[in-house]
């Protein structure tokens, strides 16, 4: 599964790189929202894993710009902060649903949620 | 021997023995010495021949003395010179055939130089031939006739000019008279009251002016002669008819009542009569009479204010400038537990606390000064020496003139009030602990996520020691972040209730390490400009908080980035320039606050954060700098170009107890508030 992990924090996306790729994914890490579009552009990934709150273009802005061209890439959001409820509240109501899991995210889960298709 | 003489007078004897003609001339000498005016025989040269015993005796003198002398060197006339030549003249006269007669002034008093008075006479006696031989020399005393003269001419004079200052008086009486009772018409002419009399059968005798235009006439002859039951209203007019039969029976007294005049306004009027003699002895009512329409609508507005006043659910109390309680309102007798009738007339420190009775002075100062004094908050003390917290507004009460003469309270139970406040007080701490966790929960939880990934990895890898170690590595830098976080939060809870010294550079630092990773997301630019040894006394913690909800909005306020520049100088307090303190401005370069918010900034509740926001921030910082003694400004602007919001907080170096009386809460507001409208 080709996955794009998107953290303004690198030991984040680095640490959850190495743990997809461990598991046979084919993961690539990258710390804002725009170099995640650019990338998706390049390799059509199967999943998206972003963070929420990011300098610049926050993740549901870069989930909703990867899913114009890649409509059926899983996005799976994870968050830490509770001013994440408002942006979320916002794409809702834009008709874009998404799933959100608490940061620190569990490793276990994560890939469990990735082999739920 | 035989009588040898018959009569001796004045030594002149007449003898048995004399002639006829001897007896002939002693007979003319007793004749002429027994007359009693003053007689004397000169020759036409004047030469005394012979003087009488009368004019002899009167300056006592002898015949021998003045024998053969001219008669103008004698005694008699020596009085002056001007007296002396009139005798001579008159003597040239008579010694050529006339005869003379004057009124004169000489000697007549023996051993004197008394006057008195003659009239003197000289008659010149001629020879068959007319040459004038003799001079008969008369005078006769009229000094009391003279005098007699005198005093009826003088008697005369008075009586005539008594009867000149009599008649003058009575003129002047007379013009004095017309005068006052010309001052008394005018007086009655342009008094504003109507004066009018009025027979006892109702007819108006006489009104003046005011009166007429009280009636609405235009003349004198509209009404007079006319009955003036005519003009009081229908439902008056039977009292007044009875009244002007009483004061006509001779009562004085007064009657309020309704008129319409003849152009049919209606005028609420009172009116003050008494009976007057008239000129043909009847009595007739004489009557002062005054439109009190306006009176009575300034009656019935006071009544209606004081209604409301007694009615109203705030304390009103009032008092004079010397404190003494002059009126007190149902709500301050439940307020206070005073009756009126208790306290009325009592000094108004009887509900202010021993402590606090140093306040009652600068009140009364400030009122004198026609200053008015806003929501005042200080304790006061019921009758049963309960303590009540209380809000005060005072106003200068003015009389007519403008004078300040004492002072109307509003008193407003806000020990209530305070229990809320307290509530919010502890409302907003919580708030602030929530959203301090969720700052702490953001800043924790990424380095969490670090080190679960980094667990679960060395897990994987357990078999590659190499690996692991670098994983561990990692994880307990990440450790170390999650400590340092953990360490700054734990400020905020330190030292809560006692005063400490502390260094302001020191926790604005912590504070924008905290918020670093919310600036750095926004791209906000810091820039600190901090004055060395700013260290003050105070609940640092509560500091830190009241810091923290400014720095907080100005974030909030730059959401696509700018500048936040937090300074600290040393100053002094903008009211007492005595007082040392740090200047602490925050400044951003964010939206900046609306004017029509800026009035409600530090009020409780004041938000335009509704999601997020309590709306009890500013109000919490606003209280916590009041606490420490001192003050907080805010400048906003909102164009297009310039925008962005300044605060700028003082406080005292040494804390609240060197910021003594001088500032106090409500000085401390007004600072607020004029700061707030230069904004």
């Amino acid at each position: 599964m080709k996955i794009i992990v998107v953290d303004d924090e690198p030991i984040i996306a680095d640490t959850l790189v190495n743990i997809l790729t461990g598991e046979g994914h084919d993961a690539v890490a990258v710390s804002d929202g725009k170099s995640a579009i650019q990338w998706a552009e390049m390799i059509r990934p199967d999943a998206v894993v972003t963070d929420v709150i990011m300098p610049g273009m926050d993740g549901i802005d870069t989930a909703k710009a990867i899913m114009k061209f890649l409509p059926n890439c899983r996005i799976i959001l994870f968050s830490g902060q509770a001013a994440t409820s408002g942006l979320l509240a916002k794409a809702r109501a834009e008709g874009c649903l998404f799933e959100v899991l608490p940061k620190p995210i569990n490793p276990e889960i994560l890939l469990e949620k990735l082999k739920v298709q | 021997m035989p009588i040898n003489h018959l009569v001796n007078v004045r030594g002149t004897e007449l003898l048995a023995g004399d002639t006829r003609e001897q007896c002939r001339q002693k007979l003319a000498r007793i004749t002429l010495d027994s007359m009693v005016q003053f007689v004397g025989l000169l020759d036409a040269n004047g030469t005394v021949l012979e003087i009488n015993h009368v004019a002899l005796d009167a300056v006592g003198i002898k015949l021998s003395d003045v024998e053969g002398k001219p008669f103008w060197t004698t005694f008699w006339w020596q009085m002056s010179e001007e007296i002396n030549a009139t005798l001579r003249e008159s003597i040239r006269r008579a010694s050529q055939g006339e005869f003379v007669r004057w009124d004169t002034e000489i000697y007549g008093r023996a051993g004197s130089k008394e006057t008195i008075i003659i009239d003197a006479s000289l008659m010149p006696v001629k020879d068959e031939q007319g040459n004038v031989v003799f001079i008969v020399a008369e005078g006769r005393d009229i000094t009391e006739k003279k005098a007699h003269e005198r005093e009826m001419a003088t008697l005369r004079r008075v009586a005539l000019e008594n009867e000149a200052r009599l008649r003058a008086e009575a003129e002047l009486e007379r013009h004095r008279l017309q005068m006052s009772e010309e001052r008394l018409r005018a007086i009655v002419e342009t008094t504003p009251e109507c004066v009018k009399v009025v027979a006892a059968d109702g007819t108006l005798l006489q009104m003046n002016s005011a009166g007429l235009a009280m009636v609405g006439a235009e003349c004198a002859e509209t009404v007079t002669g006319k009955n003036v039951y005519d003009l009081v209203a229908p439902e008056d007019r039977e009292r007044f008819r009875e009244f002007n039969q009483r004061v006509c029976r001779g009562e004085k007294g007064s009657l309020e009542f309704d008129i319409v005049g003849l152009q049919g306004v209606r005028r609420r009027v009172e009116t003050h009569a008494a009976p007057l003699q008239n000129h043909d002895g009847s009595v007739v009512q004489l009557a002062v009479t005054r439109d009190i329409s306006a009176r009575k609508d300034a009656d019935e507005a006071s009544r209606r204010l004081a209604a409301i006043v007694e009615s109203s659910d705030d304390a009103i109390a009032s008092k004079d400038l010397n404190g003494i309680v002059t009126s007190w309102n149902q709500s301050a007798e439940r307020l206070f537990g005073y009756k009126a009738e208790e306290i009325v007339g009592q000094p108004v420190t009887l509900i202010i606390p021993p402590e606090l009775h140093q306040d009652e002075p600068m009140i009364l100062s400030k009122i004198r000064r026609g200053e008015r004094i806003d929501h005042f908050e200080t304790v006061r003390i019921r009758k049963n020496g309960e303590r009540i917290e209380v809000s005060l507004t005072i106003s200068p009460v003015k009389d007519a003139h403008g004078n300040v003469i004492g002072a109307a309270k509003i008193v407003r139970n806000i020990t209530e009030n305070k229990k809320i406040e307290l509530a919010l007080r502890t409302t907003e701490k919580l708030a602030a602990a929530g959203r301090l966790a969720a700052t702490v929960a953001h800043e924790i939880n990424n380095p969490l996520a670090a080190v679960t990934n980094l667990v679960y990895l060395a897990k994987r890898d357990l078999g590659d020691a190499k690996k692991v170690a670098g994983y561990l590595e990692l994880a307990d830098r990440e450790l170390d972040r999650v400590a340092h976080i953990a360490r700054q939060t734990l400020g905020f809870y330190r030292d809560a209730s006692f005063p400490v010294r502390f260094n302001v550079a020191q926790i604005l630092d912590d504070l924008l390490l905290l918020y670093a990773t919310r600036l750095e997301t926004r791209k906000i630019r810091v820039v600190k400009q901090y004055a060395k040894d700013i260290e003050i006394t105070g609940l640092a913690g509560e500091i830190r908080q009241s810091f923290s909800n400014i720095i907080s909005n100005s974030i909030d306020a730059m959401p696509a980035g700018g500048a936040l520049v937090v300074r600290v100088t040393k100053s002094h307090a903008w009211t007492n320039s005595e007082l040392p303190g740090l200047r602490i401005t925050i400044l951003d370069t964010g939206s900046g606050i609306a004017p029509q918010h800026l009035r409600n900034l530090f009020q409780p509740f004041f938000t335009t954060k509704e999601d997020v926001g309590t709306g009890l921030g500013l109000w919490i910082t606003h209280n916590i700098i009041e606490k420490h003694g001192g003050a907080i400004y805010v400048k906003s602007r909102t164009g297009p170009d310039e925008h962005g919001t300044a605060f700028s907080i003082f406080l005292p170096v040494g804390g609240k107890e060197s910021a003594g009386p001088g500032v106090m809460a409500d000085a401390s507001s007004s600072a607020i508030s004029s700061g707030v409208a230069n904004a």
